[in-house]
């Protein structure tokens, strides 16, 4: 770690030396400015947040910071402790004592954490041979520097949680001993009490010095852990804060360039007769098939009703509701589909039976990313699209047009690659992907992670209209005050087990935290919309 | 008017040129003006027509091969099925089975072995490179099994002029290939089965989460290419009026080497049926180039071989760029979740 002879200095005092100064960075695109003028600092010791939509130019910057745009192909000037710095690749950015922490871990499943740790740069012994015995003592020290002493050197990365995993990039970070470390949504993949754990981990590496800057979605994160905000918009700083100072409202509107009146637009429901309901059903592991991680779970679902399934981590809610679209066998119980038992066997018969899911990661099972968002767009439609197998182009543009229109997908047509989309835009794609195939049961899993404000707003009006027209939604997140604010009811699970439906009106997210960390127990409450 | 005519004529010339498949096309056309200036025999019809014949037959079994890859697979085997395809239909016609039968005789075998390698594929979740290795020396086997490594002819006319019916002064098989390219240019981009096989190449698991039969799209490509391959064989034993269990060996090699020069990505989801075309002319054209310029045989070998590292490498370098050059956007993978 970057150990400086300063003294600490209180927290919010502007008084600590500045190790990052990027001024007037300007970077162009053939035909686009990612990045106008761009001055930020940052102070030893503190978390700078960036704040920004998608395309607000934050990734841009860090890729310069980090070397990726190699100097001169950007105007402005870097400064890393006072001194110039012209970085031409990302080793030389490191040298310099930067480390990034990519949202997508770039990390290695199969080798042990102490390999992941020194990858690329092992410590060698005098003979040029690698020192193993070395190796594994100093992984040991830095595992315990994040709060990973209780976990072994030589065990393989895979056997890790996320949060772990998380915690050992950082880890591996520190190996270079960097003066300014950069996170891009450390805790998209993490439940609460882990992010929390990562942030009491920060804040020690801090107190030595450490400078952080923290991109992420996460406004209540960035409140509680940042010292302070940048906000960007279209490639320019729009704000810079103090977060004592800050307040919620104008952060949001100046990183959406409006006034976000109602983050969570009402709705007027109607609810209609029980479209899909699940007696007693239980779901293996997806790895382990033996074992149940869903067992004896019990739900109703109306026409028009939105029911937020919540739960942490592990608590079986995603293999749930996989298990429901077909890709996970269902071991127990009975699912009925207008009062008709439905039995999944993949997600074709699913999509058939008109029922379709919007996966937790979109990269991985939810979208392709070479295809275009037309391409993608009919993929679970390709029999409306198409007569004896011959599609007809005619029906396709428009029906991709309907959903691209209604969907308000910023593209510059439906031709461009679903890889080259902002997260929400690709989000909008999947849903219209599912929209197509005109469902009547709709399962969200976790629809606004990793996107910005704006489209999860959008999202959340796409959800209402939805249900306006008397579809039924099944929506899991991981975001609490969304659960509360989107669903009619809340279904809580705790590990695989049913503990019981909740009215989302009349709990807070504090009550809802207790009932499924186990802390107060439930009672069982029945349906009571 | 005038003007216009020509921005509309330089628009269009533009835009032929902006194609993907241009980046193979124009090398093709360069080798072709170096040879003919070097060799004007190069240009001889007959000449032509012999190489375009080669072309055709490797071309068949390439078309095949593109949709395998781009659905994310491999097959090893087409060479030998070459092999027992056009033997299959060969020992039919001498034991006097009729032209029609014997050469679906043929083409079934290929669909045997084609089905085998889809369904081993997909039921045992073995990977297509390992399948269709072991096909391939199960295939070959057969072959010399029947043959005992004899060749057997002779064939009635009737099915010698299969390939040797020459129509202005060029071979059937090279009216067959041209058929096939446009149907197969066709299934691609216009059929519910060739998005699938894009879809599948790109993200096997979001294809199978948008409803898509993976499993039944994998095993087509397969049958498909094992079809196709044995009829390639089937014309190179009409072509040659004998078939011998040699036939096809070393195959699967150049026609792969053909699809990747193409710019098929090996990791599936993209590939053009035009590019692989000219992929296959291209090796062909090279190694004609060489024997007509008197190259020493042996160098062949280590051109293709260049040429096959050098395709790659310039695709790479074009996807990097536009990487780079384009919106920002990060490669990397999500760590798996336990």
């Amino acid at each position: 770690m970057a150990a400086s002879g300063l003294p600490e200095t209180e927290r919010g005092e502007s008084v600590s030396r500045v190790t990052l100064e990027m001024s007037h960075i300007t970077k162009r695109f053939p035909g686009v400015t990612a990045l106008d003028d761009v001055s930020i600092k940052a102070y030893e010791g503190e978390t700078l947040a960036l704040l920004g939509e998608n395309g607000a130019g934050k990734s841009t910057l860090m890729k310069i910071l980090s070397g990726f745009y190699p100097a001169g192909s950007y105007d402005g000037e870097i400064r890393v402790d006072g001194k110039k710095a012209a970085f031409m690749n990302t080793s030389q950015s490191e040298k310099a004592g930067i480390a990034m922490i990519y949202q997508e871990l770039n990390m290695h499943n199969e080798i042990t954490v102490a390999e992941n740790l020194f990858l690329g740069h092992w410590r060698k012994n005098k003979w040029g041979a690698i020192d193993w015995k070395g190796l594994y003592q100093e992984a040991g020290n830095y595992l315990e520097t994040v709060g990973l002493g209780f976990v072994k050197p030589d065990a393989p990365l895979r056997t890790l949680n996320p949060s772990q995993q998380q915690l050992v990039a950082i880890a591996k970070a520190l190996t270079a001993d960097p003066e300014i470390l950069v996170l891009d949504e450390p805790t998209a993949a993490l439940s609460e009490e882990e992010s929390e754990n990562l942030y009491r981990i920060l804040e020690k590496l801090k107190a030595n010095g450490l400078t952080c800057l923290l991109i992420s979605h996460k406004l209540d994160e960035v409140f509680a852990h940042a010292q302070r905000m940048v906000v960007m918009r279209d490639g320019r700083v729009i704000g810079e804060h103090d977060t004592k100072e800050a307040k919620l409202d104008l952060i949001i509107s100046e990183m959406i360039g409006r006034t976000l009146e109602d983050y969570y637009p009402g709705r007027e429901t109607s609810l209609g007769e029980i479209l899909f309901e699940a007696r007693n059903i239980s779901v293996p592991y997806p790895y382990n098939r033996s074992r149940n991680i869903v067992s004896g779970v019990n739900f109703k679902v109306r026409k028009g009703e939105i029911l937020g399934i919540c739960g942490l981590v592990g608590s079986g809610r995603s293999e749930l509701v996989n298990a429901i679209f077909g890709k996970l066998p269902v071991t127990g119980g009975e699912l009925y589909m207008d009062g008709k038992r439905y039995f999944p066997k993949n997600p074709k018969d699913a999509i058939e039976k008109k029922i379709a899911l919007v996966t937790e990661d979109r990269k991985a099972d939810g979208m392709v990313g070479m295809l275009s968002i037309s391409q993608n767009l009919t993929l679970s439609s390709l029999k409306k699209v198409a007569s004896h197998g011959i599609i007809n182009k005619k029906t396709e543009r428009s029906e991709c047009g309907h959903y691209f229109e209604k969907l308000h997908v910023k593209a510059q047509n439906m031709s461009v690659l679903v890889q080259t989309l902002s997260g929400g835009n690709q989000q909008k794609v999947v849903l219209g992907r599912c929209l197509m195939a005109g469902p009547r049961l709709l399962i969200l899993d976790e629809p606004t992670r990793g996107i910005d404000i704006g489209a999860k707003n959008e999202i959340y009006k796409i959800m209402n209209s939805l249900a306006g027209e008397g579809i039924s939604i099944i929506m899991i997140s991981s975001e609490m005050p969304e659960l509360l604010s989107m669903s009619n009811r809340l279904l809580l699970l705790a590990n695989g087990k049913c503990l019981g439906e909740v009215a989302a009106d009349r709990y807070t997210e504090e009550e809802i935290m207790k009932l499924i960390t186990g802390a107060v127990p439930a009672e069982n409450g029945e349906e009571s919309a | 008017m005038r003007e216009d005519q020509t921005k509309g004529a330089s628009k269009w010339i533009r835009g032929l040129l902006g194609r993907p498949e241009m980046g193979i096309f124009i090398p093709l056309l360069i080798l072709c003006a170096l040879t003919a200036i070097l060799n004007p025999n190069f240009l001889s019809k007959s000449n032509m027509a012999d190489t375009l014949n080669y072309v055709s037959l490797d071309f068949i079994i390439a078309v095949g091969m593109t949709f395998t890859i781009i659905s994310g697979g491999m097959d090893l085997s087409v060479g030998s099925t070459v092999a027992l395809g056009g033997y299959v239909t060969g020992l039919a016609l001498v034991n006097h089975v009729p032209v029609f039968a014997a050469v679906l005789l043929g083409l079934l075998t290929g669909a045997v072995i084609g089905l085998a390698n889809g369904l081993i594929i997909v039921m045992f979740r073995i990977p297509p490179f390992i399948t269709t290795l072991g096909m391939m020396n199960i295939v070959k086997g057969v072959v010399n099994v029947l043959s005992e490594g004899r060749p057997v002819f002779p064939f009635p006319d009737s099915f010698n002029a299969l390939a040797q019916t020459r129509i202005w002064g060029f071979p059937t098989p090279v009216y067959m290939a041209l058929l096939l390219l446009i149907a197969a240019v066709f299934l691609l981009k216009n059929t519910s089965f060739g998005r699938s096989v894009m879809a599948v190449g790109g993200n096997e698991a979001a294809a199978n989460t948008s409803g898509i039969d993976v499993n039944k799209v994998k095993v087509i490509t397969y049958v498909m290419t094992a079809v196709l391959a044995s009829f390639s064989g089937i014309l190179l034993a009409s072509k040659s009026g004998t078939a011998t269990p040699g036939a096809g060996d070393g195959y699967e090699m150049n026609i792969i080497a053909a699809v990747i020069i193409g710019g098929t990505s090996l990791s599936g989801g993209s590939g053009s049926i035009i590019s692989t075309a000219i992929g296959c002319a291209l090796i062909k054209v090279l190694n004609n180039a060489m024997v007509i310029l008197s190259i020493n045989t042996y160098w062949q070998n280590i051109v293709i071989g260049a040429i096959i590292i050098a395709a790659v490498i310039i695709d790479t370098l074009r996807r990097e760029s536009a990487l780079r050059g384009g919106k920002s956007k990060r490669g990397g993978f999500r760590p798996s979740r336990n």
